[in-house]
């Protein structure tokens, strides 16, 4: 283990070396300042702000979450707490999924007025992504409900059988 | 506000800033992160061949270098919803106090930050490189490359410092992970929020990787490029205009060929020669790919009429007077290959002027780049 940690930094150092010796050396004049500062650019981006805005975001998911649980989790059907659960999740991964469509159609969205060449960009990205954000809705929403439709269907299900008995 | 007070850390009470999470994300990023960095050395290779290897690199597999490239693009997508993830979790680390508890501990701490900075700054050239859109004041190439190595250096200093952090939380069962303080609680909540993120990276790759995987075209819905969007049945990404070859320049063309016999032909002695078809991909360094059919004369055929010895590497020079790769080299591997053709008709037509009229190259397994469009001197080097 020790030598195998040892071989993977030592190897890391070397590489992360070499990195920065192309950066200064194959690189015209200006670069390296230039970079330097697009690096720290994308940190402070990300901590200052991405960062901060996603956990606001999941802090109020949670609040949600808490207060859904508080209404309705304790409830005389157990199998109600499961579905209440389940919401801040499924809600989550909508977000998540949204966001994160978002972020990749974001240059094209920004561009599509100004491609550099006629064959690029070339489709209706504005209509493709909003179609998208549908779809996550949809699915979203889907994962909500499903499960309670499914279960109150099983209790119809049992009664009927009940019923007949 | 005491002035103290305001400057204590915050304190994080939310769920899942724990190093299982960490773990179950981190691995899936570092196999992104290293597929990125060795599928982006072969293309290096391919598009800039060191002196050595430069007569020696494999024209096989034709699809090589249009494989390479879209895993090298999609990767790097999919990577995207990993990192944010991957940081989320890690967040409050940022936060440690004290910041510095001695050189090991600043040393440690000032490589993840290098890690960081270099994951999202690849990331986010990548991406705006792909729509071909360039707001920084450096060069792409160069920068992407260089920080190519800081990053994946980085990453195996990172992976060497945390080694028995993530062993200890490399499964659900390992003795780390069932330590963890309101494991049971957290459990399902982290299944669910993996697969979350897990879809985020299934939808941003199943709508982009149809650029260049045929299978799912239908779905291409963000990807920057269209297969069947193009003149011709092919995308063009730089036109005649951009690259400044107008319809006079190439009024009077002739194909010049330099080498111990040296000839010059005109469009029609050259379309009078045997023709041959190749069935090869346009596939470029930014992702995009898209198969044609081309019919032109064979760069063997051209080389052995010049009397060129077969291990010739051969000089390719284009009428462009805008843009790289006006002037290129092509190694004998390529230049003798069956395959490899000075095409003078692309899917049953004559080469249109984006296409590269009067003549193009076209080769298998080379970067687009390389595939020289509107040729009129070929030089046999020895």
């Amino acid at each position: 283990m020790t030598a195998l940690r040892v071989m993977l930094a030592t190897t890391g150092a070397a590489m992360l070396g070499w990195g920065c010796w192309l950066l200064v050396t194959e690189t015209r004049e200006g670069t390296v300042p230039q970079t330097t500062a697009w690096l720290a650019g994308a940190v402070v981006v990300h901590d200052g702000l991405v960062a901060p805005l996603l956990l606001l975001l999941g802090a109020a998911l949670g609040h949600f979450g808490a207060r859904l649980r508080r209404r309705h989790g304790y409830g005389p059907e157990a199998a109600r707490q499961d579905d209440v659960r389940r919401v801040p999740g499924a809600l989550r991964g909508g977000l998540i999924v949204a966001g994160c469509l978002t972020l990749v159609a974001l240059p094209a969205l920004l561009r599509q007025d100004q491609p550099r060449y006629p064959s690029a960009l070339p489709l209706d990205y504005t209509a493709n992504w909003l179609t998208l954000l549908g779809l996550t809705t949809l699915v979203t929403v889907a994962l909500l409900v499903l499960p309670g439709v499914a279960r109150r269907l099983r209790t119809r299900r049992t009664r009927a059988g009940r019923a007949r008995d | 506000m005491g002035g103290m007070k305001s400057l204590s850390p915050p304190r994080f009470r939310g769920r899942l800033h724990d190093p299982r999470t960490a773990t179950a994300l981190g691995r899936c990023l570092g196999a992104a992160v290293l597929t990125c960095f060795v599928t982006g050395l072969i293309s290096h290779v391919l598009q800039e061949p060191p002196g050595v290897l430069a007569d020696r690199l494999p024209s096989r597999p034709v699809n090589g270098y249009r494989i390479n490239q879209g895993v090298h693009v999609a990767t790097g997508i999919a990577a995207i919803p990993l990192l944010l993830a991957k940081l989320w979790t890690v967040y409050p680390r940022l936060f440690t106090w004290p910041a510095v508890r001695g050189v090991r501990h600043a040393l440690e701490r000032l490589s993840v930050g290098v890690l960081v900075a270099a994951a999202l700054l690849q990331l986010f050239l990548g991406l705006l490189n792909i729509v071909q859109w360039y707001p920084w004041p450096f060069s792409f190439r160069p920068v992407h490359w260089a920080l190519a190595w800081v990053l994946a250096g980085s990453l195996l200093l990172h992976l060497a410092v945390q080694a028995p952090r993530i062993a200890a939380h490399w499964r659900r069962r390992s003795t780390g992970t069932r330590q963890l303080p309101d494991e049971e609680r957290d459990e399902p909540d982290r299944r669910s929020l993996l697969l979350g993120v897990g879809a985020a990276v299934g939808a941003v790759t199943v709508v982009t990787v149809g650029q260049t995987f045929a299978p799912l075209r239908p779905l291409n819905l963000l990807g920057p490029r269209h297969p069947e969007h193009g003149s011709q049945g092919l995308p063009v990404n730089r036109s005649a205009a951009a690259a400044r070859v107008s319809p006079a320049a190439v009024r009077d063309w002739r194909l010049r060929v330099a080498g111990p016999l040296p000839y010059t032909l005109t469009w029609a002695e050259l379309a009078a020669l045997p023709q041959h078809d190749s069935e090869l991909p346009i596939a470029c360094v930014e992702g995009w790919s898209a198969m044609a059919r081309w019919r032109g004369v064979r760069m063997r055929d051209l080389l052995d009429r010049a009397g060129a010895p077969s291990g010739a590497t051969v000089r390719i020079v284009s009428l462009q007077r805008k843009g790289g790769y006006a002037v290129s080299e092509m190694g004998a591997s390529y230049a003798r290959d069956p395959l490899t053709l000075l095409a003078l008709r692309l899917n049953g037509e004559i080469l249109n002027a984006d296409h590269g009229y009067p003549a193009r190259v076209i080769a298998p397994n080379r970067p687009g780049v390389l595939q020289t469009k509107w040729v009129t001197r070929i030089e046999v080097l020895t």
